[in-house]
């Protein structure tokens, strides 16, 4: 029983632990402060019984992880003005660990703005369906469709021009 | 906010049906439209190629580098993952429990709701009391309003039953209804039917069976949010709706004095520009509202009432109530998106969503893996007897 509970842990850990420190990242903007929203997370979902893997444990682990990262970011806003990928789009370069793969992402998410960034990061990063990022960002399906027209077609006119 | 172009009007380059199509996220008759204006028209064409060329480039540069959790980290988390495994119960727990079980299938099978166990109508009493206007003198709490506010027509299709019809509440904007009074009472016997359907005859039970009120009210839950005190306590909470993410969820308690019961007059009042619709679940009217509106002592009386906001004002309505004919205090209710709620909050909800899923209205946001994912997501060792009692309840339905 225990094998097999551990087993499903370590498989849903190791699906979504980067991802979510990713994602985690999008609020806090500090990448160790992401690692502890995710420690929470996991160690929330940890405790569950029984435990169980798949899409819906990804699903529920992104909603805990967008409440916590979000009850952060209300407590720390003086992070939220010196987000990572500012950092490493050379606006304040410093040392520190960044999450957003390369400098063209970091680019890309400064130009977006905050509304638009959220649905396009989990649909072409995390790869949620519309109906998945309706349930995490709690806005209706038909909004994520108008938000992720509108910042593709904002990427496409000029950022990725 | 949602895409404007309506299904089968033309298309041209700005459409957002070009990327919905892209997304893969188009109907099949819409994304067949797409096609073939595509094929007919070279600057809707040209509009997808570019659209098809941003998303191949975000997908690219989203692409994120692999980060990890602390080796420590992890392997306390999978030591803590392993520890949470259901034990054997040690002899003293299981004879705590089975107490526990024991009280708890007494209180939902006490009699005068034992005879409703047969499921007929004549035995069964009419369906919970109250929801309909509270009369009073106050201006603050009128008494012209409908007689059923928001309830809608029995369907066709609604299975027979020999359970006492069950009606459905709808929505109703603040310009139809300006406030909405509370009821103070709900019967007990939903809980027996449920159960009994499930557990004993390994079935679903009929829709007329499920009373979301009933279930509500059969597990002791609390909200924390700001609280009003006046002899009663009236608290209430809002959180976000699992199975419809534009609203809100407020969950309300109203707790009866100590020594003596209270008649208590309640009406939610939504603020017009915030709330589009709103709607209290469960509860039909009834033809007594007097009945309702007596709280017995230290009683602990639950609502819950979905409200699709509107604008950005979190102020979302007030509650407005006297206690025993003298006006108490009212009570902001205030939309907090952010916060997270209550484990009683959540656990709340939860309810409610498995009843609207047993109740099973066409809604097809409802399906048995959110309710199965929602009720994971509040599993923990140590909760108290009925709440686990209850996500076995949702665990043996979802596998019937």
């Amino acid at each position: 029983m225990s094998a097999t509970r551990r087993e499903v842990f370590d498989a849903v850990l190791a699906e979504n632990e980067s991802g979510l420190i990713s994602y985690a990242g999008l609020f806090v903007h500090d990448i160790a402060l992401a690692r502890e929203v995710v420690r929470e997370v996991f160690l929330r979902f940890a405790k569950q019984v029984p435990i169980e893997g798949g899409a819906s444990a990804r699903l529920q682990l992104f909603v805990s992880c967008r409440q916590r990262a979000r009850a952060i970011q209300r407590k720390s806003p003086a992070a939220a003005g010196n987000p990572p990928w500012r950092k490493a789009a050379g606006e304040t370069a410093s040392s520190g660990e960044q999450d957003t793969g390369s400098l063209e992402a970091a680019h890309l998410l400064l130009y977006l703005g905050e509304k638009l960034r959220e649905p396009i990061v989990l649909f072409f990063r995390h790869g949620f369906t519309v109906r998945e990022i309706s349930r995490i960002t709690h806005q209706s399906p038909g909004n994520i469709v108008f938000l992720l027209h509108t910042g593709m077609k904002r990427l496409r006119d000029n950022a990725l021009s | 906010m949602k895409p404007t172009a309506a299904p089968g009007a033309p298309l041209h380059p700005e459409d957002p049906r070009l990327t919905t199509f892209l997304l893969g996220e188009l109907p099949e008759k819409e994304a067949a439209l797409v096609r073939d204006a595509a094929a007919s028209d070279p600057a809707i064409a040209k509009a997808l190629d570019e659209l098809r060329a941003a998303k191949k480039r975000l997908t690219d540069v989203l692409a994120q580098q692999p980060l990890t959790l602390d080796p420590d980290v992890r392997e306390s988390l999978r030591a803590t993952a392993v520890a949470a495994s259901p034990k054997p119960l040690p002899v003293r727990r299981i004879l705590m429990g089975t107490t526990v079980m024991i009280f708890f299938l007494i209180i939902v099978m006490r009699p005068g709701r034992e005879k409703n166990q047969t499921r007929t109508a004549h035995d069964s009493p009419p369906p919970p009391a109250s929801a309909v206007f509270v009369k009073s003198p106050d201006p603050r709490l009128p008494a012209a309003g409908p007689q059923h506010p928001g309830v809608l027509p029995p369907t066709a299709a609604a299975p027979q039953s020999d359970f006492p019809p069950l009606g459905q509440r709808g929505f109703i904007t603040p310009a139809e209804l300006p406030f909405l009074a509370l009821p103070m009472a709900a019967e007990n016997h939903s809980m027996g039917w449920v159960r009994q359907s499930i557990l004993t005859e390994g079935k679903l039970p009929p829709r007329d069976a499920v009373r979301t009120e009933e279930l509500l009210n059969a597990i002791e839950l609390r909200p924390t949010g700001t609280a009003v005190l006046r002899g009663a306590v009236l608290t209430a909470e809002t959180l976000a709706c699992p199975w419809r993410p534009s609203s809100t969820l407020l969950f309300v308690s109203f707790q009866g004095k100590r020594n003596a019961p209270a008649t208590i007059d309640a009406a939610f009042h939504p603020t017009p520009a915030s709330v589009g619709k709103y709607r209290l679940l469960g509860w039909l009217p009834a033809a007594s509202a007097q009945s309702s509106r007596t709280l017995p002592a230290s009683a602990n009386h639950l609502l819950m009432l979905e409200i699709e906001t509107s604008g950005t004002d979190p102020q979302i309505g007030e509650i407005r109530w006297k206690i025993d004919g003298s006006d108490a205090p009212s009570l902001a209710i205030v939309r907090k998106p952010d916060a997270e709620p209550s484990d009683d909050a959540r656990f709340a909800a939860l309810i409610c969503l498995f009843a609207e899923w047993l109740a099973g209205d066409g809604k097809p946001e409802i399906d048995s893996e959110l309710v199965a994912a929602f009720a994971r997501e509040l599993a923990a060792p140590g909760l108290p007897a009925d709440r686990e009692a209850f996500l076995q309840l949702i665990d043996r339905a979802i596998r019937l």
